[in-house]
């Protein structure tokens, strides 16, 4: 049986869900939750929130599966490391690419959709491999689990 | 099952990305090799056009390293059996493949065409548009030690 305190604190996290769910309000920010420095966000902010979110699984998305440069890679950061370590030849051409849009969450909240793009050309060595992720526009919260890995080839 | 002809391959010779992918994913800057051969191919696995463009019809795969795996069988172009003449066609560093796993990694320099009459029908990155060239030509699309050539039996 249970006792009523536990029933009690049961009610009281569910109708909290409920509300956090149902009435607009955004979800609290989990611990070690990145926000953005400015909204909307800057090309600045944006990758500010990639560096910031380098711990991110590559299971994140079915998108990164593979991604790494090495089999081995399981991180957005390791990702991210392996194409600019390519990028290292100063006569070839090398630079970063950031576009902002808004959109909407899967919960259906407003959110800027960020992308940042690593890209290479040199004749027919020519790629551009990057990340896709969310920002809630309510609190500018990365939201982490949104984010996709980007790139063809 | 898609019917692989030299008349259908010819269709999309000096074609540009945006003319053979309806789903809008067709930055210059990117690597379409993939994306071609998929397109061609019907192959609708994995990361697609539609997942990264806009979803405007059927998707096709965009990575290689996404491909390679779904092959029957791959091996180096030199060890390439006599009966085998319609393949895949990859090209990269001897280092990022692992043939007994079948693991191709995901490296900047990597490129994959199809093999069909002799000749290997490609995108070209750097010409934005379809060519075909002989497997001594497609090996010189990167410079040593980027240019191994494997094959790959064309997935179902």
């Amino acid at each position: 049986m249970m006792p009523t305190r536990a029933i009690l604190r049961r009610i009281a996290v569910s109708a909290f869900l409920l509300l956090a769910c149902c009435t607009g309000t955004p979800t609290p920010a989990p611990p070690g939750a990145v926000h953005i420095a400015s909204r909307p966000p800057s090309p600045k902010d944006l990758i500010e929130a990639v560096l910031a979110s380098h711990d991110t699984t590559l299971k994140v998305s079915s998108t990164c599966a593979s991604v790494g440069t090495e089999p081995t890679d399981a991180t957005i950061g390791r990702y991210l490391a392996g194409f600019l370590a390519e990028m290292q030849t100063p006569q070839k051409n090398n630079w970063v690419e950031t576009s902002t849009q808004v959109g909407a969450s899967a919960r259906g909240e407003p959110v800027w959709i960020c992308n940042f793009t690593l890209r290479h050309v040199d004749g027919d060595d020519r790629w551009g491999w990057g990340v896709r992720f969310q920002v809630r526009q309510s609190d500018g919260l990365v939201l982490s689990d949104s984010f996709e890995c980007t790139g063809a080839g | 099952m898609l019917d692989l002809t030299q008349d259908l391959l010819t269709t999309y010779l000096g074609r540009h990305i945006k003319q053979v992918c309806p789903n809008e994913f067709n930055n210059d800057g990117d690597n379409h090799c993939a994306h071609l051969v998929s397109h061609i191919m019907r192959y609708r696995f994995g990361v697609t056009c539609r997942v990264m463009g806009k979803a405007n019809a059927a998707g096709a795969n965009i990575r290689v390293q996404e491909i390679f795996p779904k092959c029957p069988t791959v091996g180096a172009w030199a060890s390439r059996p006599s009966s085998v003449i319609n393949c895949l066609a990859f090209i990269t560093n001897p280092s990022n493949v692992d043939l007994a796993h079948k693991v191709f990694n995901n490296v900047p320099r990597k490129h994959v065409g199809i093999y069909f009459g002799g000749v290997i029908w490609h995108y070209s990155n750097s010409q934005h548009r379809v060519i075909k060239q002989t497997p001594e030509q497609f090996s010189h699309h990167y410079p040593s030690p980027d240019n191994a050539m494997f094959y790959g039996i064309l997935p179902a």
